[in-house]
């Protein structure tokens, strides 16, 4: 009962109310401009992006496969898969080269799909690296012959998908059209952006690619979360490998062969029509690639695809970037307002302090004392730590709706802001991004609740009165 | 009956050593009211620090009643303080964010009275001090000499066993100092025990026990 009173007082000596709303009120601020901030900035790179991928706005996208599902798993049993037939390169090679003469379409390989082998004692990164890691394939594998291998993980394109994919370089140059060109020696690689910390431009890397050993010479390293244009997660090429697909002069023996030929037929394969969105035209796409096809003997088959998947792309790409300067924002603006807290605290002890005194000469004892302190921070921090986790569960809303806009490309305002769904929403959680903070900061003011009143009431019981 | 014995208390300045009381000894009856008179520094408010069980670092013994203050925890001392002593003090120490009422029932918080008794008791003291009617008053808005006298009200409140007043005028001028003055001679004759510490040889002149504090020693004026 005394306790409550001592609190009471306090509470309303000190306008907790005022400073709480001068809280809230600076939450707020931060949180407007954020918002603004990120609007405006989202409209820009939207804008960016609409006018980068122009490209895309008024074609059919058709991926072309072998028609096997894959050369390594389901070839057919009663027919020889065309890299074991007699003339299965030369095919293939005029096949490829076919595909890519015509005007009626546009032809861009690209695939992530593919590793790149490497003696497991000279890879400097870690297993974030190999291939499979998402999957569980990690560690070495060995060859039977006292060497281990890893598996790295790898994407090759061709020129024509390095240009649609337009990404940005962290260090060195981009690829340019010679580094697709005959095979001369060394296969000129880009790095993705987390192995900036292993290698540097220039570097020479020793890797088995189908087997066969080639030097690979690092001439770039990318920018954080570039992606293929095919790829919709942005992350995927930060741990991964840049491969041209470069083109191979004649075989010198059969296993020469024998790699060009699936390699050919990957290029070829895997590769992405981009045709206009018309009848006609994708009607002679069509009759182009089945004459060709037809000629040549290629077993082929096509899926038309979603072309929005490079918008979606895309914007995965800006969410993971906004997603990155809230979150920068959010770590910001809730140590400043923690440091404000302790401010705060100092000025309202230093207001209360000869009320103390006075409660020590009416004999209101030591733990009394203590505790109505104890309790009047943990009212007035726990109300501020009720805003920021308000406010980081906002942050978490926004980011959702983010998403939400990315993937379904609907963008309504009034759902904003959505919490609760985006609790649900768990394959993209920002949970964890926005309530980090938010939980060290309310850890943080719990321990000052408690270690403030003890030191403040232990000083003030040392110095005696002398007055 | 209270008694001080062989009291030394000395403060450390940095490297420097003061001793402030200097094996002090004092009793004072059952009742019996005393004022000490001192030069400002001769440690009169630190021998009344040790009084009120607020200071703890001397060495001696010292005797409240029944009570060992000397070896009492600080929870026993905070307790005794706030029943058994009534503390007034040079500059009042009475909460300006409060008014007359809410300032004097916060020393009596702790007595299991009904609100009605409260006001009842409050009601009294006021019109002892001659404040009559001024509960509500924000005590912001009094003058010095009404501020002690609230202040003798909240000290009065819990009827303790001893008053404690340090430098009860010290703060006032001299009209407001008689009015305060007035009020301790009705103490007097109420017999309600009290020490007064004061400079003040007009406040000395109401009470005929005194006691000097001199180089860290009592000396009785009185005998
Ligand atoms: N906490 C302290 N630390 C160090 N020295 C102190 C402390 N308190 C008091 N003193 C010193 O002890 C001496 C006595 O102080 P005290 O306050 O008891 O004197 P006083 O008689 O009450 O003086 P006044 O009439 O000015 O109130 C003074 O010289 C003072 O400077
Ligand atoms: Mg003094």
């Amino acid at each position: 009962m005394e306790i409550i009173k001592l609190l009471y007082f306090s509470l309303r000596k000190n306008g907790v109310l005022q400073l709480l709303i001068a809280v809230f009120t600076f939450f707020s601020l931060i949180f407007l401009i954020t918002l603004l901030r990120f609007s405006r900035h989202h409209d820009q790179l939207l804008n960016d992006i609409s006018e980068r991928n122009e490209f895309f706005e008024n074609v059919q996208v058709f991926h072309l496969t072998d028609g096997h599902g894959g050369f390594f798993y389901g070839a057919e049993v009663h027919e020889e898969p065309i890299f074991l037939q007699a003339d299965g390169l030369e095919r293939m090679k005029e096949f490829h080269y076919n595909l890519r003469l015509s005007n009626e379409f546009y032809v861009a390989s690209a695939h992530t799909g593919m590793f790149l082998e490497i003696d497991a004692s000279q890879f400097l990164g870690g297993e974030a690296f190999h291939f499979g890691y998402e999957w569980g394939l990690t560690g070495p594998l060995a060859d039977g012959r006292g060497n281990y291998f890893y598996q790295i993980k790898a994407a090759s394109l061709d020129y024509a998908a390095w240009n649609l994919s337009s990404m940005e370089m962290k260090h060195g140059r981009a690829f340019q059209a010679e580094d697709f060109s005959l095979f001369s020696g060394r296969i000129p690689i880009i790095l993705g952006y987390q192995y900036a910390n292993y290698y540097e431009i220039g570097d020479l890397i020793t890797m088995y690619f189908l087997a066969f050993q080639f030097d690979f010479e690092v001439i770039g390293i990318l920018a954080e979360n570039q992606r293929l244009f095919n790829e919709v997660t942005g992350t995927y090429l930060d741990y991964s490998i840049l491969k041209p697909l470069i083109s191979f002069g004649n075989p010198l023996n059969e296993e020469e062969r024998r790699f060009q030929s699936i390699y050919y037929n990957n290029k070829s394969l895997s590769a992405y029509i981009f045709v206009d969105d018309t009848p006609e035209a994708v009607n002679q796409m069509h009759n182009i690639i089945y004459t060709a096809a037809a000629h040549l003997n290629i077993p082929y088959s096509f899926s038309m695809t979603d072309h929005t998947f490079v918008l979606h792309g895309e914007m995965v790409n800006l969410i993971h970037h906004h997603t990155g300067v809230i979150h920068r924002l959010l770590i910001n603006s809730i140590l400043l307002i923690a440091l404000i807290i302790l401010f705060l605290s100092t000025i309202k002890y230093h207001r209360q302090k000869s009320v103390y005194q006075v409660h020590a000469l009416l004999g209101i004892s030591k733990s009394k004392q203590w505790l109505a302190l104890l309790l009047e921070n943990l009212i007035f921090n726990g109300l501020t730590v009720f805003i920021a986790l308000y406010y980081s569960v906002f942050y978490s809303g926004i980011m959702y709706t983010s998403y939400q806009r990315a993937f379904f490309s609907t963008y309504d305002i009034s759902r904003w802001p959505i919490f609760w769904e985006a609790v649900i929403f768990d394959s993209f959680s920002f949970y964890h991004l926005s309530l980090q903070p938010a939980l060290s900061y309310s850890l943080f003011l719990l321990l000052v609740s408690i270690i403030y009143p003890t030191i403040k009431i232990h000083q003030l019981y040392k110095g005696v009165r002398s007055k | 009956m209270i008694a001080l014995k062989n009291i030394t208390r000395t403060y450390k300045v940095g490297q420097h050593k003061r001793c402030v009381l200097n094996d002090l000894t004092l009793e004072i009856k059952k009742h019996e009211s005393i004022v000490i008179e001192g030069r400002s520094g001769s440690g009169k408010t630190t021998l009344l620090n040790i009084l009120i069980g607020l200071d703890t670092a001397f060495t001696g013994h010292y005797q409240f009643e029944e009570m060992d203050m000397s070896h009492a925890k600080s929870a026993i001392r905070a307790k005794f303080r706030q029943e058994k002593l009534g503390i007034i003090t040079q500059h009042f120490d009475l909460l300006d964010d409060r008014n007359v009422y809410e300032n004097i029932v916060l020393a009596i918080h702790h007595q299991k009275l009904s609100a009605v008794e409260k006001r009842k008791r409050i009601s009294e003291l006021l019109d002892y001090v001659n404040l009559s009617g001024y509960e509500k008053m924000p005590v912001k808005r009094l003058s010095g000499g009404e501020m002690q006298r609230v202040g003798i009200a909240r000290a009065l409140a819990k009827r303790p066993k001893l008053i404690v007043a340090d430098e009860p005028t010290g703060s006032l001028d001299e009209q407001t100092r008689d009015e305060v003055l007035t009020v301790f001679k009705k103490m007097m004759q109420d017999k309600v025990q009290f020490i007064i510490v004061t400079h003040d040889k007009e406040v000395s002149a109401i009470c005929n026990k005194v006691y000097r504090l001199q180089e860290g020693k009592l000396k009785n004026l009185s005998s």
